[in-house]
């Protein structure tokens, strides 16, 4: 592959799930600079291992799971962790922005916020299967694991954010 | 209920991939491009300007490392050859050859050194005493001719004689002696510094290859005086 064609994927690329990548990368990171950080990265990771991009996958889910992966390691780091710490004394110094962000949330909760709670290994497949439409097998494919833990990933998700009843319905369906 | 749309309204508002971080994304891949092009060069000139620099720093002490090995070859008498018998077989079968006849005949090898002439030979200083517990110091030239040692010459000294030196009549020209004077330093002949061995004692042994037929032989003594000597024309 020349350089002609890869500058010319990176874009499609770009064009194609730039948005929906961000909007991945922010669920897991929550924060907006560092979302952009980490979207420069996933491009230009793409980029240089564009070489080894054997088409067993699509571009969006190889895509996909660079993002993931890289949100992944940011969690895992010492920046991170340190920067939770330091949140977390700042909010204990401000009781009432707490109690008052409280009281905010269970005026206003949504499905999103309940989503907002999971841990991350039950949010991340509710965000891939309802938010960005990939298929089981898909979602699989970018968090590298089965299909079948994929599946109950999502019932334990569902289920922990009291959407139980819609699946029954079959409104969701796999 | 419409999860997708409640996920996406959850979303800031401002999370759009925006064309100035395309640009960016461009602009880093651009410079990563270069930087791998810049990098390949540096590594050829790298490699390059170490190539010169290892033949430089080789050309500069593998002369003085080839010479340094000959010279210890030649003091250490390395005389194992790949072929054939070793010099020290050689000498001494020679030895037994040449005294075979002689009772009370004793012999001690005390010095040699290879490659003295050309690659290949043999300078061997060696004592002997007789039945009349004579003593002499012998010096002999010895030439490897194919697989095969070759005994070429030989020039003895007595430590009493009052002529000190003698030289072989053949190329090479060694100049050899017996000393026992301790005021003695340097031996010369023509201008080749002699090698001087210490055998017992006062006795000490020396000699010269030299290209030059007869030359003078002076003695360097302590206080700086030079005492030019005369030949002693002892041949076995």
């Amino acid at each position: 592959m020349n350089k002609e064609e890869r500058e010319q994927l990176l874009n499609d690329a770009m064009e194609q799930h730039g948005d929906y990548l961000k909007h991945l990368i922010y669920t897991y990171v929550k924060d907006i600079q560092k979302t952009q950080d980490i979207i420069q990265d996933v491009f230009i990771k793409f980029y240089k291992n564009l070489d080894h991009f054997e088409n067993r996958s699509s571009i969006k889910t190889y895509l996909y799971r660079i993002a993931v992966n890289e949100c992944k390691n940011y969690l895992r780091s010492w920046h991170y962790r340190k920067m939770e710490v330091t949140e977390k004394i700042f909010m204990w110094k401000n009781q009432i922005s707490i109690e008052s962000e409280y009281i905010q949330r269970e005026e206003k909760q949504n499905i999103a916020q309940l989503v907002g709670k999971l841990s991350v290994r039950y949010r991340e497949v509710i965000w891939l299967y309802y938010y960005l439409e990939l298929s089981v097998t898909e979602i699989a494919d970018v968090l590298n694991c089965s299909v079948n833990t994929v599946k109950t990933r999502l019932t334990r998700g569902r289920k922990l954010m009291r959407l139980t009843i819609e699946e029954s319905e079959g409104e969701y369906e796999y | 209920m419409n999860i997708k749309k409640e996920l996406e309204n959850s979303l800031p508002t401002n999370l759009k991939f925006t064309e100035k971080e395309k640009a960016s994304i461009r602009y880093q891949v651009q410079r990563l491009s270069y930087t791998a092009k810049f990098k390949f060069k540096s590594v050829i000139l790298a490699v390059f300007f170490i190539t010169i620099a290892s033949f430089f720093v080789l050309s500069m002490t593998l002369p003085n490392l080839i010479e340094e090995n000959a010279l210890n070859d030649r003091i250490i008498g390395n005389t194992t050859h790949s072929s054939g018998e070793t010099f020290e077989s050689f000498f001494h079968r020679k030895m037994k050859e040449m005294h075979q006849d002689e009772e009370n005949f004793t012999y001690s090898l005390v010095h040699t050194e290879m490659n003295a002439v050309h690659k290949d030979d043999m300078i061997a200083v060696f004592k002997e005493r007789n039945s009349h517990s004579e003593e002499k110091i012998y010096i002999a030239y010895i030439e490897k001719e194919g697989s095969q040692w070759e005994w070429k010459r030989t020039r003895g000294a007595e430590w009493d004689s009052p002529v000190k030196w003698s030289s072989m009549d053949k190329i090479p020209y060694i100049y050899s002696g017996a000393i026992r004077d301790n005021s003695i330093v340097e031996v010369y002949a023509g201008d080749e510094k002699a090698i001087i061995i210490d055998i017992v004692n006062d006795k000490r042994f020396w000699y010269v290859i030299s290209p030059v037929k007869d030359v003078q032989v002076k003695m360097v003594k302590k206080d700086g005086t030079e005492e030019v000597i005369k030949s002693l024309n002892f041949e076995e």
